[in-house]
C-alpha cells in the first residue's frame, strides 16, 4: 500500500455504503419482516449475539476441519496430476464429474457411511472445498512454462525436486486463489450441512429463526459468518502479499485486501 | 453521448416501455375469461385431490385457471404469497400461525386434514428394534429426529414427551429430510423419529429397522379433531376474492368426494402425482376426518395451546386473528 | 487452428471422460457388492441403470435434463460475463476495486439457502429467483480469478504495451485480458460446476421441473434407485459442461494451450 491510506480507505468506503443504503430503502419500500433491512439486521445483531457466539462455534470448527483435510490431499495431489499428464488426464473428467454434485444429493450418501455426526458434516465440508483447491492447483501445475521445464531439466533436478522447487512456487499465485475460494465454499457448505443434517451449529439458528419468520436474526447470523469470511480473507490476503510479493512486485501495487 | 441525447433516449425507452406493457395487458385482458388463481403448496398426500381437479380440468369448468407451483418448506409458502408471487398456499397450520404472529399477515381459510382418536392418525414417533426403546420413557439421552424447525414433526415430539413427563433436554435432536430417516435408523445414526408416509409404510416393512411405534398423532390428546394441513392466504387477498376462494374450495370437496368414492382412482393419482410405487400406494390414505373442508377457531386453538406449552410460542395468542373459513 | 486437431482434443477428451465415468461406477459397484450398507440405500449399478433406462424412456428425465442444463448453461454465461465484468472495472477503477473487494468476501460465504425465504419473497417463484440464486455462487470465481490475473500481468508485457503507446482501453483489450484468460478460463470452469450445483439446489428449493425437482420428487417417493440415476446424470452433465468450456477456451486461448503442450 502507498502513501494515503487515509483517503484510500474513505474511498473504499463509497461502494460498500451504498449498498447498505440502497437495501435500506428497499426494505423500507417492502415495509414487511420477511425483507429486513440493515438497520433491522443490527438491532437483531445486538439482542442475539450471545445466541450466535455461542453456536458458530460448531460451525467454524467444523469448517476448518474440513477445509484443512482439503487442502492437505488436494493440493499435492493437484501438483501430482499435473505433473503426471496421462494420469491427470485420465482423472480430469473424474473431478469434473465429482465436482457437480449438489451437496443435498451427496448428503445421504455420506450419512450410510458416516452417520450423522461431526465426521459426516467435515468430510461434506472437505468434499466441497476439494473441488476448487484441486482445480486451481492441477490448471496451475499443468499449465507451467515449458521455459520452467527446461531450466528444472538443466538444473538436473529430480522429480521430486522439481515439484518442491519449480512446480509448487509457480503454482502458488493460483493455489492461493483456490484457498480463497476453498474457504468461502467451507464456511458456505459448513452452514449448508447444518441445515441438511442438523444437530448444532450456526445452519440450525439459521433455519430455526426462518421457520418463526425471524429473518432479520437469520441475516445477524449469517453477517458473523460474513465478516469472518472477510476477516480470514484478508488473512489469506496478506500472507500472499508476503509470500508471493515477487508475483505482485512484477506487476503494478495492488492493495485490494 | 451528450447529455440532451441521453435524456431523450432514456424518455424514448420509457414510452416504449410503456406503449409496450399497455398493449400487454389488453391482450391478456380480452383472453382471460376465467379468473387467474397463483397456488403454491409443498407437495403432500393432502394436495391429491388438487392435482386431480387440475388435470381433469375442474378448476377450469368452475370459471378458475389454476397455476400450480412447488416449493419447498413452509416459510417458503408463506414468502411466495406475502410477495403476491402466489395468492393461496398449502402447508401445515404451523408455518402461517408462526407468519401471523411475526405480522405477515395471513390467515388460514380452508382444512385439508385432521387427526382424530382412536386411529385416524398422520404422523408417527417411531423407535427402532436396535435403540432398545419401547415407549417414550425410553429414549431419554437418545437421538431423535424431525424433519425441519418449527413443523408439526417438532410440535408432535414436544407434546408427547411433555407428556412422558419429558422434554427436548432430555433427548439428543438431529433434523433430517425424511426420505433419509429410514436408512438413518437402520444404519444407527438415529434411535427414533417422526414420521409420516409414505414413509411410515416402508418403515414398518423393514424387519430390519424393526419399526416400534411409540405414539402417534401430532398431539397427544386427540380426543376432538386436530388439524393437519390447511390453505391460507393473504388478508388482502381474502377481502377482494371471497368468490374464488369458494370456487376454489367447491372444487377440491368435489374432487376429494369422487376420490374418497373410488379406491382404484385413489392409488392410480398416488403413483401418477406423488411418484408412488404401486405397491407402496396401496397403502395411501387421504388424511380426512371431516368431509366439509370447512375451517374454525375450535380447529387452531388446541394448536396454539399446545405450540404455547411446547415453548414454540411465547405469548398468549388467540385464534381469532387466525381464520377466515372461506369453505363453500 | 486446424479443424483435425479440434477433432482430436475432442476424441481425446471423450475417450478420457468415458474411461473415468466407468472407473466409477466400477468403484460403485465394488461398495454396493461389498455389503457394506444394505442395498436397499446403496443399489447395484444393474438397478440404478435400469431406473434411469425407464426415466429416460418415460420421457421425464430428458426434459429435466434439458431444463437444468439450459438455465445452468445461462446461467454460468450471465455470471462469467459479470464476474469478468467485475474484475476488469476493478482493475480499471481503484476506488471501486477497494470498495467492491470487501463486498465481495462479505457475500460470498453467504449459503444461497439462508437466503432463500427473503429471495422469494422480493424475486417470487419464477426465473428471476433462479438467475439470482445461481448468479450469487456463481459469479465469484471468474470474479477473484480475474482480478488475481489482471493484476498478475508481467511488468515486461505492461512496459511493451506502453511503449507501444496503448491506451488504457487497448492496453486491456489486447495485453492484459489476453494474458489472463488462461487464469480467468480456470475460474469460469469452476464456476461451470458450481452453477450446475446452484440450478440443481434452486430447484430443489422453489421449482416445478428440472432435475433438482425430480430428485426431490424421487426421494420423497422412495425411488432409491432413480435418485442414483439422476445423481449420476448430475455427474455427467460436469463432464458436458467442461467439454463446452474446453471448446471456448480452445478457441479463445489455444496459443496458451499449444505452448503449454495442452490438447485438454
Amino acid at each position: 500500500m502507498k502513501a494515503g491510506l487515509g483517503k484510500g480507505a474513505a474511498s473504499g468506503l463509497i461502494v460498500p455504503v451504498a449498498i447498505l443504503l440502497a437495501w435500506q430503502a428497499l426494505a423500507w419500500r417492502a415495509g414487511t419482516p420477511l425483507f429486513p433491512g440493515p438497520w433491522q439486521v443490527a438491532l437483531s445483531i445486538w439482542k442475539l449475539w450471545p445466541v450466535i457466539v455461542g453456536q458458530i462455534g460448531y460451525t467454524l470448527m467444523r469448517a476448518f476441519a474440513g477445509f484443512v483435510v482439503a487442502a492437505v490431499l488436494m493440493i499435492p495431489l493437484g501438483i501430482l496430476l499435473g505433473r503426471l499428464k496421462t494420469v491427470g488426464r485420465l482423472v480430469e473428467p473424474m473431478m469434473d464429474m465429482l465436482a457437480t454434485l449438489p451437496p443435498p444429493a451427496v448428503v445421504p450418501i455420506v450419512m450410510l457411511f458416516a452417520g450423522t455426526g461431526d465426521i459426516a458434516k467435515i468430510v461434506i465440508i472437505a468434499y466441497a472445498a476439494a473441488v476448487p483447491l484441486i482445480m486451481n492447483t492441477y490448471e496451475a501445475s499443468k499449465g507451467l512454462h515449458v521455459m520452467a521445464n527446461q531450466v528444472a531439466r538443466s538444473l538436473r533436478l529430480t522429480r521430486l525436486e522439481t515439484m518442491l522447487h519449480i512446480d509448487l512456487p509457480a503454482s502458488l499465485p493460483m493455489i492461493a486463489t483456490g484457498l480463497r475460494l476453498a474457504i468461502a465454499s467451507a464456511l458456505l457448505v459448513s452452514v449448508t450441512s447444518e441445515m441438511l443434517l442438523a444437530t448444532n451449529g450456526i445452519g440450525v439458528f439459521i433455519q430455526r429463526q426462518q421457520e418463526n419468520f425471524q429473518i432479520a436474526g437469520g441475516l445477524a447470523a449469517i453477517a458473523f459468518i460474513s465478516v469472518i469470511g472477510l476477516i480470514i480473507n484478508n488473512l489469506v490476503f496478506q500472507l500472499e502479499k508476503r509470500w508471493l510479493f515477487w508475483h505482485y512486485r512484477s506487476s503494478e501495487s495492488h492493495s485490494d485486501g | 453521448m451528450s447529455k440532451a441525447l441521453r435524456r431523450r433516449l432514456g424518455r424514448g425507452l420509457a414510452a416504449a416501455l410503456v406503449t409496450g406493457l399497455a398493449a400487454f395487458a389488453c391482450a391478456t385482458g380480452a383472453m382471460a375469461e376465467n379468473t387467474k388463481l397463483r397456488f403454491a403448496y409443498l407437495l403432500a398426500d393432502s394436495d391429491l385431490p388438487i392435482f386431480v381437479a387440475q388435470k381433469k380440468g375442474a378448476f377450469q369448468a368452475a370459471g378458475l385457471d389454476v397455476e400450480l407451483t412447488e416449493v419447498q418448506g413452509g416459510p417458503a409458502v408463506v414468502a411466495a404469497i406475502a410477495s403476491g408471487s402466489a395468492d393461496v398456499g398449502y402447508a401445515a397450520p404451523v408455518p402461517p400461525i408462526n407468519a401471523r404472529l411475526n405480522g405477515v399477515m395471513v390467515k388460514m381459510v380452508m382444512a385439508l386434514g385432521h387427526e382424530v382418536d382412536p386411529d385416524k392418525k398422520f404422523l408417527w414417533l417411531v423407535a427402532s428394534k436396535a435403540s432398545g426403546a419401547r415407549d417414550l420413557g425410553g429414549l431419554k439421552g437418545k437421538k431423535i429426529a424431525f424433519n425441519a424447525n418449527g413443523s408439526l414433526c417438532e410440535l408432535a415430539w414436544r407434546d408427547h414427551l411433555a407428556q412422558a413427563g419429558m422434554s427436548m433436554d432430555d433427548v439428543q435432536v438431529v433434523i433430517l429430510p425424511f426420505p433419509q430417516q429410514e436408512a438413518a435408523l437402520e444404519q444407527g445414526a438415529i434411535d427414533a423419529t417422526c414420521t409420516v408416509n409414505p414413509f411410515f409404510a416402508s418403515m414398518s416393512r423393514n424387519a430390519e429397522v424393526g419399526a416400534q411405534v411409540v405414539a402417534s398423532g401430532v398431539l397427544a390428546d386427540e380426543s376432538k379433531p386436530i388439524l393437519n394441513d390447511v390453505i391460507f392466504a393473504g388478508d388482502d387477498y381474502i377481502a377482494a376474492n371471497a368468490q374464488s376462494l369458494r370456487t376454489f374450495g367447491k372444487v377440491i370437496f368435489d374432487a376429494r368426494k369422487e376420490l374418497l368414492a373410488n379406491r382404484a382412482e385413489l392409488e392410480a393419482a398416488a403413483v401418477e402425482f406423488l411418484g408412488l410405487t404401486p405397491e407402496a400406494a396401496k397403502d395411501f390414505n387421504l388424511p380426512i376426518v371431516r368431509p366439509e373442508v370447512s375451517i374454525g377457531e375450535a380447529d387452531v386453538q388446541p394448536l396454539l395451546d399446545a405450540m404455547k406449552r411446547a415453548g414454540m410460542l411465547t405469548q398468549d395468542i388467540a385464534a381469532g386473528d387466525m381464520v377466515a373459513n372461506m369453505a363453500p | 487452428m486446424s479443424a483435425a486437431s479440434l477433432t482430436s482434443f475432442g476424441a481425446l477428451h471423450r475417450l478420457n471422460a468415458i474411461v473415468s465415468f466407468l472407473l466409477i461406477a466400477a468403484a460403485w459397484q465394488l461398495v454396493a457388492v461389498s455389503g457394506a450398507v444394505p442395498a436397499k440405500y446403496f443399489p447395484d449399478i444393474p438397478a440404478i441403470a435400469s431406473a434411469f433406462w425407464s426415466m429416460l424412456t418415460s420421457g421425464e428425465l430428458p426434459g429435466a435434463e434439458l431444463r437444468t442444463l439450459t438455465r445452468a448453461l445461462t446461467g454460468l454465461a450471465g455470471a462469467s460475463i459479470l464476474g469478468v465484468g467485475l474484475a476488469v472495472l476493478s482493475d480499471l477503477s481503484p476506488v471501486f476495486r477497494r470498495g467492491f473487494a470487501p463486498v465481495a468476501a462479505l457475500i460470498q460465504p453467504i449459503p444461497p439457502a439462508a437466503l432463500v425465504p427473503m429471495a422469494v419473497f422480493m424475486l417470487g417463484l419464477g426465473p428471476s429467483l433462479y438467475a439470482f440464486i445461481i448468479i450469487l455462487v456463481t459469479v465469484w470465481p471468474p470474479y477473484f480469478n480475474g482480478v488475481a490475473a489482471l493484476a498478475g500481468v508481467l511488468g515486461e508485457q505492461i512496459r511493451s504495451g506502453q511503449m507501444m503507446a496503448l491506451g488504457r482501453w487497448q492496453m486491456l483489450w489486447q495485453i492484459k485480458l489476453p494474458a489472463a484468460l488462461p487464469e480467468i478460463f480456470a475460474g469460469i470452469r469452476y464456476a461451470s460446476t458450481i452453477s450446475l450445483i446452484a440450478v440443481v439446489v434452486a430447484e430443489m428449493l422453489a421449482g416445478h421441473d428440472g432435475l433438482g425437482f425430480l430428485l426431490i420428487r424421487k426421494a420423497f417417493a422412495i425411488r432409491i434407485p432413480e435418485v442414483y440415476a439422476l445423481m449420476f446424470v448430475c455427474a455427467l452433465n460436469g463432464i458436458l459442461m467442461t467439454a463446452l468450456i474446453g471448446l471456448l477456451r480452445w478457441q479463445l486461448t489455444g496459443w496458451h494451450m499449444r505452448m503449454t503442450e495442452q490438447p485438454a
